[in-house]
């Protein structure tokens, strides 16, 4: 039979009950601190959190490749997905949203008058649709086009061009350094790797109505509304001016009508007024707002639109032509 | 409190074993202690940033609250005299012997003519009026994102100073010091940028008038954000409150808005003149709101558009009902 053990069940007594509440409470207390500190870490004070400096890049052949007219005013530097509001601000959120992968930059000044110089940015996005969507956003009006191939423009002092998954700029410190700007340009882009973008919903805005150039892409939120991604926008000539369409492809017709039910109700609960659409437009709802013609139109795997028509008559006109196009390219 | 019925499992507890019982229990309690009294001692605090606390002092004149000048057409440097003029001359804000620090923004390493940065030929009219209102000492500076150095040399701040006779005080590590917004969300143990405030009596903001692809627009308030250290950026997802906060921190002696061309696409970096539009306008005024609010307007916006404004206005920065306040103006060539 095994030695009975020494110990004893024997009730806590009211001073120890007392001391192991105040442990307890001690314990759970400091638990307490300790989480609270915890989860509210101060940015400025996390360790390596600070913003590391940028570093310098030494195999980007692109841009240590030079042309024997420049000659680099320091080492290019690359910034990631963490680090390029250092470099860019508050244009930052622009390229993350569209799929940021890297940026290099560097600046050149020309080899017989240093006082010419410009800086180049390089920036690498996830998918030359990504790279488009950064290009359109920016794209200033009234442009130089570059000469064919290239697709991009000189716009005062700065020049601004896509290649493949790469959108690039060169800022000039003044208008007379900004040809050297495009020769070092017309160097850079040759370099790049070339990629199509996959930009087929531009074929749904009809020819015969498109403003050139005025095609662009928004990654997200477009219209201020948080499910409409990846969306197409162009201007379409309607009546006396213009108006912005916009195009967006959805995996199936179910998904293409859901979103355009969920962007109409959108409208409608920021103060829309619903309006009827003229006779012909099957799957087309009007909604003012303020003052301004939205159209929304779900037709197959497509939701398409005509977004802040300030006069009605054009907006209607608009989509008119843009659910006749709808109708020609999308199957029935 | 006891359960009946339920028992504890002890040896025949003593009062000398009791207390030793304690005793272990005291010594857990002071070990689980220490170990977070050490773990929050070993939080690394940045080089940047000093231990000591910072508090703004008073920088804005007696008896100027309220003033609001508009200055349309003419040369940068002879609508910045005109509209400090209108507003009672730089005397009214900087009396002799004084020392003025004036804050820009040399945010970017970008050259002058694409706009984001405040212009050098800004900057040294405003530094002449100092001087020849009698200041002792005339100081410029800011925390730009990119390289301090490059930054003021590039932007041509740095030339500027030089040639109006200023003091550039870069943003070193030692001039951090840490700052906590009474009621503030945002800034709460956030190094800013101490060291070029110590022992000044005014503080002039000189900012740009830019398009801001996050808030909508940088002027005269968003030009603050150059007083911050550390991490910043994590702000931009909350800009509206960090502006609105940044507009609590200190009321200046005075701001000044350069339209002369401003940013009205593509900001805040830009980076083509074609993103400027000649709106030939300089504002000055002691209330960043009310200047921020005509500011906006330049862009094609208005002050309704720029929640930050509304935000402020509300927590008593300034006053967005510039119509209904005493602005002078003045058209100019």
């Amino acid at each position: 039979m095994p030695a009975r053990s020494r110990r004893t069940t024997h009730p806590a007594g009211p001073i120890e009950r007392v001391v192991s509440w105040f442990v307890l409470l001690a314990l759970v207390l400091i638990a307490a601190g300790l989480w609270t500190l915890q989860s509210r870490p101060n940015p400025a004070l996390i360790p390596g959190a600070s913003s590391p400096p940028a570093v310098a890049v030494a195999a980007e052949g692109w841009l240590n490749a030079i042309p024997v007219d420049f000659s680099p005013m320091g080492p290019p530097e690359r910034f990631n997905a963490q680090t390029v509001s250092d470099k860019i601000d508050g244009k930052a959120e622009l390229y993350l949203s569209a799929g940021f992968v890297s940026l290099t930059t560097r600046r050149m000044a020309g080899r017989e008058r240093a006082s010419e110089w410009f800086e180049v940015y390089v920036f690498e996005m996830e998918s030359p649709r990504a790279a488009f969507a950064v290009y359109s956003a920016q794209r200033r009006p009234g442009a130089r086009a570059l000469p064919a191939p290239a697709e991009g423009y000189v716009a005062g002092n700065g020049v601004f061009a896509l290649r493949g998954r790469h959108y690039v700029e060169l800022i000039a410190a003044d208008l007379a350094s900004a040809p050297a700007a495009e020769a070092f340009a017309a160097a850079l882009l040759d370099k790049l790797p070339a990629e199509k973008a996959a930009l087929s919903e531009r074929d749904f805005f009809p020819p015969d109505r498109l403003v050139a150039d005025s095609v662009g892409l928004i990654a997200e939120s477009a219209f201020g509304f948080d499910r409409l991604n990846q969306v197409m926008t162009a201007r379409l000539r309607a009546g006396a001016g213009e108006v912005t369409a916009f195009v967006a492809s959805r995996a199936t017709p179910e998904e293409a009508r859901a979103l355009a039910q969920a962007y109409e109700a959108f409208l409608l609960a920021n103060g829309g007024q619903g309006r009827p659409a003229p006779a012909g437009l099957a799957g087309t709802v009007g909604v003012d707002l303020y003052g301004a013609l939205e159209v929304v139109i779900a037709r197959g795997n497509v939701v398409a639109g005509i977004h802040e028509a300030d006069d009605a008559e054009s907006g209607w006109a608009a989509a008119q032509a843009l659910g006749a196009r709808l109708g020609e390219m999308l199957p029935p | 409190m006891s359960v009946p019925g339920k028992t504890l499992p002890t040896a025949n507890l003593t009062r000398r074993e009791f207390a030793r019982r304690a005793a272990l229990a005291g010594v857990s309690v002071a070990a689980a202690s220490a170990i977070g009294a050490l773990y929050r001692r070993d939080d690394p605090r940045p080089a940047t940033s000093a231990d000591r606390r910072f508090e703004f002092g008073t920088y804005a004149a007696p008896d100027t609250a309220g003033r609001l000048s508009v200055v349309t057409g003419g040369d940068r440097a002879g609508a910045v005299g005109r509209a400090l003029e209108l507003v009672g001359g730089m005397g009214a804000f900087v009396r002799r012997g004084e020392r003025v620090l004036l804050k820009v923004n040399a945010a970017f390493a970008t050259p002058p003519i694409v706009g984001a940065t405040t212009h050098p030929e800004f900057l040294e009219a405003v530094i002449a009026h100092c001087r020849a209102a009698g200041a002792a000492e005339v100081l410029v500076t800011d925390n730009p994102i990119n390289d301090p150095a490059t930054c003021f040399r590039l932007t041509g701040i740095a030339a500027a100073c030089e040639r109006a006779g200023a003091t550039l005080v870069m943003p070193t590590d030692g001039a951090f010091q840490r700052y906590t917004q009474s009621g503030g969300r945002l800034l709460c143990d956030w190094p800013v940028l101490a060291g070029p405030l110590a022992g000044v009596d005014r503080v002039i903001g000189l900012a740009p008038i830019k398009d801001h692809h996050r808030s909508g627009a940088s002027l005269s308030l968003k030009n603050w954000y150059g007083l911050l250290g550390g991490r910043r950026n994590v702000f931009h997802q909350d800009i509206h409150t960090i502006i609105t906060e940044l507009a609590l921190m200190f009321r200046p002696t005075l701001v000044m808005l350069d339209g002369t061309e401003s940013m009205i696409s593509n900001g805040p970096t830009g980076g083509s003149t074609a993103d400027l539009k000649p709106t030939r306008t300089i504002i000055a005024s002691t209330d960043p709101v009310a200047a921020d609010s005509l500011g906006v307007t330049l862009l094609g916006r208005r002050a309704e558009d720029l929640p930050y404004l509304a935000q402020a206005s509300a927590r008593g920065a300034g006053r967005m009902d510039v119509e209904r306040m005493d602005v002078k103006r003045a058209q100019m060539g």
